[in-house]
């Protein structure tokens, strides 16, 4: 039966030092279940799961803290131990798909593009639907700068798996990059359907619409609303935001009898956000960044 | 033993967020409590030689025991934080319960008092 | 205690507990022989799980359309439901039947590993049992029943007079064969549970969110009446954009914070609206 030993949560209970092998195995898997990027914890934890020759752990776990390893070599630029590492996989497991992706990403991680995406091509053609591959496609190509290429497999990619969040993040991001606002705002419009609830995405949203300019600043203004109905507390950007639509909104439009009404929430909601400001910086800042704010803010008002 | 869902990557507010391997963990600790004590239970009642109707209630007894037992050692924390149904504790395996102490107080029944 | 009848020591010996430490073995035996004969998943059908995303990806849509402006929300209906080049409006391949499927070699090898594994060692035993072990009274079960469970548990035994708490092996047979599911499970259930806490994390690595829970590879899913009536669906949603009146909302939050003006103590997580 399974050992009762308390799951790890935070980072502190994972702790620097090598306890035992249980303890070994729980840390690498909350560092790869929170998405820490931490390989030299992976080494403390893992060299020696992995020179021990896994004594004391099942076979699926072994494996799997080889694989970890492997990775956390390929970081940190340790060669021999990467080859250790795989070895000792492609020997259990030759010619899996998982043990291809690895080696792969050997070259990746050398700096050898090419030969990284020819193995990567060369994989997808017995495995189409593999995710793992096409991502790593996407990473490659970026890394060689092809943002033009590396969008394109993202959208492949995309075509195919269109609830990874992940993948629109990163693809909203190349947009930017390359200034293509529209296809940005569409790739956000994605996330808000895949999160709504989530106010950074709203802001990010807002700020694009508010970079497109024209009618859209109006648009941007309610999704900063929104943000901040989400969210109240420690919303600068929002508030920033907020501020920066009602300055073009009001030093835009002409007055016509409608937009008076307009007017005077804009007024309104100018006063709230420099007020909300002005009193997170009290709080919290330096003196120095509070008189850049309230400048900021004569000038404004 | 247990363990409360956890810090997850991607934050939704407003919406349950349920960590699915930690509830997975949470049941099955569940699961072995109910089956180890019906078990034990089970014995008892074989050994005891208790027949028909209070041979239930000695196990409904067991099952309260148990949960009332994991509610203590669980100490003040809230049930939403470890279960997806508050309930849980008290409700889960009953069944596989029921089954394994029938089996074993039949088995320790007939070898103590028939043999 | 006084009982009616007893029963042989013999019989203990060489029946009752033979018996149930044949089926704790042949149990295990089972558990280890699925996993070796299971074969490696089939890489995915890259036609399937894009129709399947399509379908999620709608429905997506359909639940928090209010989030997304106007002109967003009906592009991406058009997308979906335009009559000519809408996704849901293609023509699809019918996928392979279930007939076809019976004589795809892969899927049939499959599917009768999975049900010999399970089948075969119960129905086996339970002939073995039957054959050797019958005609006589086994086990005096601690609870009373009916006397119309007689004639199931008592199977071979023509006394009338009989105690329905007395029978015979086969009943043992299926009390061990129901009690010893919690134990199996308790037992190899934890070899299995080490494994889950790496790999499912490796695995959650991978997937890029959740696969639909029907079409799992190696099921072809015939899509066509889930099209039509995504399309359905779609063209019943009205958009009503929540975020129309955001700013209104802010201000009025506002007013009611307090004489100071300002948002005091408000909750972290806001219901959003």
């Amino acid at each position: 039966m399974a050992t009762a030993i308390s799951g790890l949560t935070s980072l502190e209970q994972v702790g620097t030092t090598y306890v035992n092998a249980r303890h070994a195995i729980r840390s690498i898997a909350f560092l790869k279940a929170n998405r820490l990027r931490r390989p030299d914890l992976v080494l403390t934890f893992g060299l020696p799961l992995v020179d021990a020759k896994g004594a004391g752990l099942s076979q699926a776990e072994s494996y799997s803290a080889h694989e970890e390893v492997y990775l956390a070599a390929l970081d940190l630029d340790d060669a021999p131990l990467a080859k250790r590492c795989i070895e000792v996989l492609a020997g259990r497991f030759p010619g899996s798909f998982r043990v291809r992706t690895l080696q792969a990403m050997a070259q990746e991680a050398g700096g050898r593009f090419n030969e990284a995406l020819s193995a990567y091509n060369a994989i997808l053609e017995d495995d189409p639907a593999n995710t793992l591959v096409m991502k790593r496609r996407v990473a490659v190509l970026e890394s060689m700068g092809n943002t033009t290429a590396a969008a394109q497999a993202l959208v492949e990619y995309l075509a195919l798996y269109s609830s990874d969040g992940d993948a629109w993040l990163q693809l909203g991001k190349i947009y930017l990059v390359d200034s293509q606002y529209r296809k940005a705002a569409f790739c956000y419009e994605e996330l808000l359907l895949l999160a709504p609830t989530n106010h950074v995405f709203h802001t990010k949203y807002a700020d694009i619409l508010y970079t497109l300019g024209g009618p859209d600043v109006k648009t941007a203004r309610k999704y900063y609303a929104h943000s901040l109905n989400i969210c109240p507390q420690n919303n600068a950007r929002a508030l920033y935001g907020l501020m920066m639509c009602c300055q073009a909104m009001a030093s835009a439009g002409p007055a016509r009898s409608k937009d008076k009404d307009d007017a005077r929430k804009t007024a309104a909601l100018l006063e709230f956000a420099s007020t909300q400001l002005e009193q997170m910086y009290a709080g919290k800042a330096s003196v120095s960044d509070s008189t850049v704010l309230s400048r900021m803010l004569e000038g404004l008002a | 033993m247990m363990q409360p869902p956890g810090a997850e990557v991607e934050e939704e507010k407003g919406a349950e967020l349920f960590a699915p391997d930690k509830i997975a963990h949470n049941g099955r600790t569940i699961y072995t409590c109910r089956v180890g004590s019906a078990i034990v239970a089970g014995c008892v009642a074989g050994i005891l030689g208790m027949e028909g109707l209070p041979g239930f209630f000695f196990f409904l007894l067991s099952c309260v025991a148990t949960s009332a037992m994991l509610c203590a050692r669980m100490g003040s924390v809230s049930m939403f934080d470890y279960f997806a149904k508050p309930y849980q504790v008290w409700t889960d395996g009953l069944t596989e319960g029921l089954m394994s102490y029938i089996l074993f107080w039949t088995l320790l029944f007939d070898l103590v008092y028939i043999f | 205690m006084q009982h009616e009848l007893v029963l042989d020591p013999a019989i203990r010996d060489w029946v009752f507990l033979p018996l149930i430490v044949i089926m704790f073995l042949v149990g295990i035996l089972r558990h280890n022989a699925t996993s070796l004969l299971r074969s490696d998943p089939k890489p995915g059908d890259k036609e399937q799980v894009k129709q399947s995303m399509a379908l999620m990806r709608s429905r997506r849509l359909r639940a928090n359309a209010r989030y997304i402006p106007e002109e967003a929300y009906h592009a991406r209906r058009h997308y979906f439901s335009h009559p000519t080049t809408g996704v849901f409006s293609q023509k699809l391949e019918a996928p392979p039947n279930a007939l076809a499927m019976m004589s795809d070699p892969d899927v049939m090898q499959n599917m009768m590993k999975g049900n010999m594994a399970t089948m075969v060692p119960q129905v086996a035993m339970m002939g073995v049992v039957n054959q050797f072990f019958s005609g006589f009274v086994l086990v005096k079960i601690p609870f009373p029943l009916t006397p119309s469970f007689k004639s199931m548990l008592q199977r071979g035994i023509p006394l009338a007079s009989l105690d329905v708490t007395y029978v015979t092996s086969l009943s043992w047979y299926f009390i061990v064969m129901f009690g010893m599911q919690g134990l199996f499970r308790l037992v190899l259930g934890g070899s299995e549970e080490d494994e889950s806490a790496l790999m499912m994390s490796a695995g959650m690595g991978m997937m890029p969110g959740m696969m639909p829970g029907g079409a799992m590879p190696g099921q072809p899913v015939d899509n066509k009446k889930n099209f039509e009536q995504e399309r359905e669906n779609l063209s019943l949603v009205e958009h009503k954009w929540a975020l129309a009146e955001a700013e209104d909302v802010l201000l009025a939050g506002v007013k009611l914070a307090g004489a100071s003006g300002a948002r005091r103590g408000a909750p972290a997580k806001a219901k959003s609206s």
